[in-house]
């Protein structure tokens, strides 16, 4: 079976590129388009690797990676951070909430598909 | 001993007298012109006339009275006991003594006249302290007024010596002064030129007190020398050091330093002392003002430049933003014209209409950028003209509606009919309406509702709404009200302030709910300000937010003075001056000519550029045509301009039947400093001219 893939980003536009190429790669892509359907939607479909925006509407990324990594059903899976903000604090604060990885925008997609596929093999 | 002068042609009263006086030093005279002469190149402290038996005696008593007055001598006379006009004789002597001459009396006479001279010398001196005192407190208070309108510090010290100056009359004066070891001046004022060897030693000695003074080391040779010298042709050398000296000193919050040392040949008594310290302490307070003034001044400069840095930065950013921007959304349209359309999968296409809308958001992000730059800085222009407002709001839910459809929220527009025109600059309005509502799609979740409306409200009505915290603000008779109401999250009462500054986007960084730069509520309330509007919210949290655009309905006059307050600001800005035409018409008809007489100058280019009509103004009984350029012209080719118009007129038989145009021409800035003055004088101008 195919490998899941959940993209959250309120920026349908990115959400839209990274699952064209996602999909490209033969991997399943979920998105979700704000934190709080993105936090629902990890839980519902458990990916196997979640790319994750940090400036968004309601639930920022890093509340849902930190309820994410500290509830044991799905505290294993990999987590890509993406973020506009490149300050050191903002990196240490993704790293304190458990994110995998962190990459800024502006981010190269091919970048982040060589990374993905590091994580799903 | 006292000096008395007689006059008597009688040698045996000469000889009386004589032996009389024994104890002054009598001088016999008996010819006029010989007196006349003694008193004047000698001096004297009493003379006595006698005049009995003279002959044409007012004219050489009125002789005599000019020449003591000028020695200020005391005069008695010796007249006939039964002269006629003793009163004549009073007119030209201070004392007189009648025939026959009893001696007793003559001496007491002669006493009295001298003591009362002695009294009025005595008197004279006290007078000429008093006056030099007097003069100093001139001086003193004088230099007190210029010390206090002076904010630059060599000015300070300058009208600090020139004081000194004024009322000590010194030879040489030196002052040494800094405020920071780097920036020692070294002012010498003297009368003279000074020698090379002088200066040098004046140098020595500035910076030796100053260190004796304020314990700071200071090197020679990091004073900078300034010399205000007098006159030019005699120089003082070394011996001038020897002159009486009185050295002051200035210490101001340990940030300010310096020394001023006086040098006059005669020497310094006490009030003289007192003077200068009193000069120099008055000089204290109005120089710390000019210290926090240049510290001030230097950093309204540094910041000055720093926002012109900025803003300077943000247009070259956005101008070289906008070049390569365009080539993509060029090139962008042309992979989706029909030139390729048959060649391209739909994915592709669906990926380069990704490119076009994004395209498309960093131009107005950039817009949004140029715009509030400019929007502070006062740059933008504007281009007033009357338009509805229904249209306009109409026009931006069209555009809107697609971004609403996205979220599933329902835009709706309820216009009220009928409402009054606006003076208004078309673009802006949009942009102020686009961005209220860009907000609203923006904050409103999925599936929420906006609601746009427009209203007439009254100023009472006005006066009851939470648009601004100065209640004293003008406001106009009706407003034209936009309302952008939306079910959105609200905002919280404490964030509400925050909503119309720059980069700010409520609650928060992290949690952003949407994009964009932070500028578009900022440029929408500046543009509301343009307009003599008002940009404001109410809020609930959890219910929602409700926006409110309110733009003045303006009677023509106050359209006109809009106007012209822009008008005034952009010749302003530009360094230029700037002309009020005003032309009033006699005969207020009920086809008022001059209206169609200005428009038919414009459309056969007689008035076109050079001036340029705006709008009308009228008064109960006086209409007024008000037309304005912008350019630096002056009063001669204004005149030419109007010359022609009357010309014209008077060729196309406008002015017929009595009827006449009359015209003044008011100056900004020579005339007045803003609009509401400019237009006075213009007023005042036309009665003149009427």
């Amino acid at each position: 079976m195919a490998k899941k893939v959940l993209v959250v980003d309120d920026e349908a536009d990115i959400v839209e590129t990274l699952k064209f190429m996602i999909e490209m790669e033969g991997y399943e892509c979920h998105c979700a388009y704000d934190g709080e359907q993105g936090l629902n939607k990890a839980k519902e479909i458990v990916p196997d690797l979640i790319i994750l925006d940090v400036m968004m509407p309601y639930v920022n990324g890093y509340k849902v990676s930190r309820m994410l990594k500290f509830d044991s059903r799905y505290k294993d899976i990999p987590i890509l951070m993406l973020t506009a903000r490149s300050q050191e604090s903002d990196k240490e604060l993704g790293e304190e909430t458990g994110a995998n990885e962190y990459i800024t925008k502006p981010f190269d997609i091919n970048f982040v598909m060589e990374r993905v596929k590091a994580y799903l093999g | 001993m006292s000096k008395i002068l007689l006059f008597t042609k009688n040698k045996n009263r000469a000889t009386l007298i004589g032996e009389n006086l024994k104890n002054f030093d009598v001088t016999s005279i008996e010819d006029e012109n010989d007196f006349l002469n003694f008193i004047e190149n000698n001096s004297t402290d009493l003379v006595i006339i006698d005049t009995v038996n003279l002959k044409d005696c007012v004219n050489f008593c009125r002789a005599v009275k000019f020449s003591a007055q000028n020695e200020n001598i005391s005069i008695i006379f010796i007249v006939d006991k039964d002269v006629e006009n003793k009163n004549l004789f009073l007119k030209y002597a201070h004392f007189f003594v009648t025939e026959p001459v009893n001696k007793e009396i003559l001496f007491a006479t002669v006493n009295s006249a001298l003591n009362l001279k002695k009294s009025l010398g005595d008197l004279a001196e006290s007078n000429a302290d008093l006056s030099i005192n007097l003069y100093r407190l001139n001086v003193l208070n004088q230099t007190v007024t210029e010390l206090s309108g002076a904010l630059n510090k060599t000015d300070f010290i300058s009208i600090m010596t020139d004081g000194i100056d004024k009322s000590l009359s010194y030879n040489l004066c030196y002052s040494l002064t800094f405020n920071s070891p780097e920036d020692i001046t070294l002012v010498i004022n003297s009368i003279h030129a000074i020698s090379s060897r002088l200066e040098e030693a004046i140098k020595i000695q500035a910076i030796l007190n100053y260190q004796k003074a304020f314990k700071i080391e200071l090197s020679s040779d990091d004073v900078k020398v300034i010399k205000n010298i007098k006159h030019k042709a005699i120089e003082y050398d070394l011996n001038v050091l020897n002159f009486d000296t009185s050295l002051q000193e200035i210490n101001i919050n340990n940030k300010f330093f310096g020394i001023i040392n006086v040098f006059r040949e005669k020497d310094f008594n006490n009030d003289d002392i007192i003077c200068l310290q009193t000069l120099v302490q008055q000089a204290t307070f109005p120089l710390q003002n000019a210290i926090l003034y240049e510290e001030l001044m230097e950093q309204n400069k540094k910041l000055e430049e720093t926002e012109k840095k900025k803003s300077e930065f943000f247009s070259i950013v956005s101008h070289e933003l906008r070049t390569p921007l365009t080539s993509i959304q060029n090139a962008v349209k042309i992979l989706l014209s029909d030139a390729f359309a048959a060649v391209l999968p739909e994915k592709a296409k669906y990926f380069i209409k990704m490119v076009e809308r994004n395209c498309i958001r960093v131009m107005s992000i950039v817009q949004d950028w140029l715009d509030s730059v400019k929007a502070e800085s006062g740059r933008l222009d504007y281009k007033f003209e009357i338009e509805k407002i229904n249209p306009i709001v109409d026009g931006v839910i069209q555009t809107l509606t697609n971004l609403a459809d996205e979220k599933q929220i329902q835009l709706s527009f309820n216009p009220t009919e009928n409402l009054p025109s606006l003076y208004i600059d078309r673009k802006r309005v949009e942009q102020v309406v686009t961005n209220l509502v860009a907000n609203a799609v923006k904050y409103t979740p999925n599936n929420g509702k906006i609601v746009v409306s427009s209203n007439l409200i009254d100023s009472v009505s006005m006066k009851g709404m939470n648009f601004t915290t100065n209640k004293d603000v003008l406001l106009s008779e009706e407003y034209v009200l936009v309302t952008v109401a939306d079910n959105g999250p609200g905002i919280a009462e404490e964030d509400i302030p925050k909503v119309f500054e720059k980069f700010e986007q409520v609650n928060g960084t992290l949690s952003r709910s949407v994009g964009g730069t932070g500028l578009g509520l900022f440029i929408a309330k500046k543009f509301a300000e343009v307009h003599n509007g008002f940009l404001w919210l109410e809020s609930v949290v959890g219910k929602g937010s409700n926006f409110y655009f309110a733009i003045p309905v303006l009677a023509e006059d106050e359209r006109y003075e809009m106007q012209l307050k822009h008008d005034i600001s952009d010749a302003n800005k530009d360094k230029k001056t700037f002309s009020l035409l005003t032309f009033c018409e006699n005969k207020i008809s009920e086809e008022p000519y001059l209206i169609e007489f200005i428009k038919k100058l414009e459309s056969e280019n007689i008035l076109k550029k050079t001036i340029e009509s705006r709008c009308f103004y009228t008064e109960t009984k006086e209409r007024f045509y008000y037309s304005f350029y912008d350019v630096n012209m002056n009063k001669q080719v204004v005149h030419f301009i109007v010359q022609r118009m009357m010309e014209y007129a008077q060729k196309d038989n406008v002015l017929q039947g009595g009827k006449k145009i009359y015209w003044s021409q008011a100056n900004y800035p020579e005339d007045a400093g803003d609009s509401e003055e400019l237009i006075k004088k213009s007023k005042k101008l036309l009665k003149e001219v009427l």
